[in-house]
């Protein structure tokens, strides 16, 4: 096993030490980051594209543009790992639908609660947060399920589910609060 | 032109990059400019993260990191440059060396510039005494009892009175002299005159008497300057010199 794979799971490595030495042009960062997140990164992918070959290709863009800009993820707001599920989700529904990714990398800030950066504490978190979303209203949580993996637009959710286009919007927002309220309870 | 409240509706709709491009780009600069959409927004991708998170399972195969080591292997190598916070006070040696370096470059530019000016100086300084030693001779020579001065003319003729005046315009400095002149009685003198070019009236240049043997030097180093001598002449006046010249003239030179 290489140190970077050690480095994974060091407590004391944080991700915010690892994306200073990818700054500093280490690739063995990189890898550590990559055993770290890759799941989170290829599952959300997958989850969106539902072809493997696909998936994977998008985990490898994304950490090739971590290496290529890696300035441009300020761990002091937020989270990398929730970072990197909101982009590769967004990746993999650019992909869906065969457009250009809207920018290299995505100046979004997300924060979570949770301690994403040791093995045993995501998946404790993730397991949490699964519950979250199946508690959620199964109204609520269809058309955001909708929106966020399968990448239709509102007025497909409209469509699709026979709602009228305000319903779906109203409920779409509702999921996004109570998912917050039940993880946050 | 949308306001805050359509903004903030399409907040959602934003983040789950359903706008099309020329309307997320409006948004884009809302979001810059408006702090309150801004905490929504992220708000927003906070809860989107979560549903993300909630798919987490499948893991890559193990051939994507050696594929993406391979791939960083094979990139360009990026100029990092690793910005370190230094404190404000860390660059004052820094500055101060910047500084005393420059200061010390204008104090050598100017000592060159100086020891450059001095030189010169003496240059000009040696080649004046060098001329005023030579004219001290010349002078010396001239105008030492010391001096002997001979005239030599045709063996066949007989010594007649003649001068020689030399006027240099720029200073006014005018030398003469004179040999072979007869005696004069106690009352006379003999008076040296320029002649302007323009006609104007005879300028007296000053008075001599000549010696036992008939010679005579008169140094005038603060006459007329710029003037413009058609000729010298020589004339015989009262012992204190007149302001026009008394006929005959006893000498004249162009």
């Amino acid at each position: 096993m290489s140190s970077a794979t050690s480095a994974a799971d060091q407590p004391q490595v944080t991700d915010s030490m690892l994306i200073s030495r990818i700054r500093a042009g280490d690739e063995d960062a990189l890898a550590a980051l990559h055993d770290r997140y890759a799941q989170v990164v290829y599952s959300v992918a997958l989850r969106v594209v539902g072809e493997t070959t696909a998936a994977e290709d998008i985990l490898q863009e994304i950490f090739l543009q971590l290496w290529r800009k890696p300035q441009t993820f300020d761990s002091n707001r937020g989270s990398l790992a929730a970072w990197l599920a909101v982009i590769a989700r967004h990746r993999a529904i650019d992909q869906l639908r065969r457009r250009r990714p809207e920018s290299d990398i995505e100046d979004v800030v997300v924060s979570v609660d949770s301690d994403l950066e040791q093995t045993a504490d995501r998946n404790s978190a993730i397991a949490k947060i699964r519950r979250a979303v199946e508690q959620l209203p199964a109204e609520q949580r269809r058309p955001l399920e909708l929106a966020f993996f399968q990448g239709l637009t509102h007025s497909e959710i409209a469509a699709k589910t026979g709602e009228p286009l305000g319903t779906v919007k109203t409920r779409i927002r509702s999921a996004l609060m109570s998912l917050r309220k039940v993880l946050a309870a | 032109m949308r306001d805050h409240r359509q903004f903030a509706d399409d907040l959602v709709l934003y983040a789950l990059h359903e706008l099309p491009e020329d309307q997320a780009a409006e948004f884009r600069r809302h979001l810059e400019e408006c702090p309150q959409c801004r905490r929504e927004f992220d708000e927003i991708n906070s809860q989107l993260a979560m549903l993300a998170l909630s798919s987490v399972g499948s893991a890559p195969p193990q051939r994507s990191r050696e594929r993406l080591l391979n791939a960083i292997k094979a990139e360009p190598r990026p100029r990092r440059s690793i910005v370190m916070r230094r404190p404000w006070w860390s660059f004052v040696p820094t500055f101060a060396a910047a500084l005393l370096a420059a200061f010390g470059l204008m104090l050598w530019r100017e000592n060159v510039s100086l020891r450059q000016k001095l030189e010169a100086t003496q240059q000009q300084s040696e080649q004046r005494q060098a001329d005023l030693d030579r004219s001290r001779l010349v002078l010396d020579a001239l105008t030492s009892p010391e001096s002997s001065h001979f005239a030599l003319v045709s063996t066949k003729s007989l010594p007649v009175p003649e001068g020689k005046a030399s006027y240099m315009r720029k200073t006014g400095t005018l030398v003469f002299t004179a040999q072979h002149l007869e005696g004069l009685p106690p009352e006379k003198t003999y008076q040296l005159w320029l002649i302007p070019k323009n006609g104007t009236k005879p300028m007296p240049c000053g008075t001599f008497k000549p010696d036992a043997n008939g010679n005579a030097v008169m140094v005038t180093p603060y006459a007329e300057k710029d003037a413009w001598p058609k000729m010298f002449a020589v004339t015989i006046e009262p012992e204190n010199g007149s302001q026009t010249p008394t006929m005959p003239i006893v000498m004249a030179g162009l």
